[in-house]
């Protein structure tokens, strides 16, 4: 009788350590913290309208849309990006393809196939146009660290590859500015 | 002795009851209580006044012309999963004309030290208003909400941003990411 109660006592008691732990956690609070810091950004050129344009061909959004002297220099950007935050920043660079008939794809190389072209970008002071960044549906750096009020001059060559349809095409390039960490 | 065989057995009987399976199953999460008063989801304008949010107004008096977005980052910490964060974007419309901006969740660019891309289903586990209209020169609070499942897996610290665009710009057009770090606990 004695060992059958001892045993009962063992369990219960292996029972009751068992749930204090879980009986012990407690309330875990979630912190958020955030500064009043201000993200903006100007661009002086919102547009660019090329128009008939050839396969295989070149068209340049510069200040005299005429290829840029290397190195890339002020006078032969077309346009300004201002962080006019309050933040160091760094600004980003991307295209979505082009829509119509069968569309245009954003080639990731200097080579565009059928229906693609290739998209660069550059910015002054790169030293040829070798430097200007590649870009693609993905976004990739165009400058970074610019301080609040600091400015950039950009410009873009655009190259077509072969076409299989005749249908105007429209494409978006989108520039986004965030905090430099 | 019998008695107290008795009373020790049905008292076993109703600990074991109010267990299942598993002991630490007995316990139900306490509630996570975050370090500022949420609003009610999901969101109603009304509830603006509520939601937290940052700003300097001697700053944005400066800035009242040009259209804007704060903060630049937003810091979680002691996060888990099963755990609500919630906190406000502040967009500011500088223009004289009605602005309505896109507002969407995006996968960073770049990360910051110590932080890693998000995991593959966290653009699901933030809920943004997606549209918000803002009339000239005021400034609208935009809620941003980070909730993931309890049984959610996450190695280590992470990162995701916030896209605020505005409608109606050219084929060149700009946007402001917000950073958001989450610190797992």
């Amino acid at each position: 009788m004695k060992r059958i109660l001892f045993t009962l006592l063992a369990i219960l008691g292996l029972v009751l350590v068992q749930a204090i732990p879980a009986y012990a956690t407690t309330t875990a609070d979630v912190t958020i913290t955030a500064t009043p810091e201000y993200l903006a950004i100007t661009n002086d050129t919102g547009n660019w309208t090329i128009g008939a344009i050839a396969e295989a061909f070149t068209v340049y959004f510069t200040a005299d849309t005429l290829v840029p002297a290397e190195p890339l220099a002020d006078g032969d950007m077309k346009g300004t990006l201002t962080n006019t935050g309050s933040v160091t920043s760094d600004i980003n660079i991307k295209c979505a393809n082009f829509t119509g008939g069968v569309g245009w794809t954003m080639s990731a190389d200097e080579t565009p196939a059928a229906n693609e072209v290739n998209l660069r970008a550059g910015i002054t002071g790169m030293a040829t146009l070798a430097a200007m960044v590649q870009v693609t549906n993905a976004d990739i750096e165009l400058k970074d660290s610019i301080i609040a009020a600091g400015t950039i001059m950009w410009c873009m060559i655009l190259e077509t590859g072969t076409f299989t349809d005749g249908v105007g095409k429209s494409g978006v390039t989108t520039l986004t500015i965030s905090k430099h960490v | 002795m019998k008695i107290a065989v008795v009373v020790m057995v049905l008292a076993m009987v109703i600990v074991l009851a109010g267990c299942s399976s598993s002991v630490v199953a007995v316990v139900v999460p306490a509630e996570v209580e975050a370090t500022v008063t949420q609003p009610a989801i999901p969101y109603v304008a009304n509830n603006e006044a509520q939601m937290p949010s940052v700003s300097d107004a001697a700053a944005e008096a400066k800035m009242i012309d040009k259209d804007w977005v704060t903060p630049a980052q937003v810091d979680i910490g002691n996060y888990y999963p099963g755990a609500r964060a919630e906190f406000s974007l502040r967009v500011h419309n500088g223009g004289n004309e009605v602005g309505i901006y896109d507002v969407s969740y995006m996968e960073p660019t770049n990360t910051k030290d110590g932080y890693s891309m998000p995991p593959a289903s966290a653009g699901s586990w933030v809920t943004v208003p997606g549209v918000v209209v803002v009339l000239p020169k005021e400034t609208k609070k935009v809620l941003v909400v980070l909730e993931i499942p309890k049984d959610a897996k996450i190695d280590g610290d992470w990162e995701f941003w916030t896209s605020v665009m505005r409608q109606g710009q050219g084929n060149v057009q700009t946007q402001v990411a917000t950073r958001w770090l989450i610190k797992m606990r």
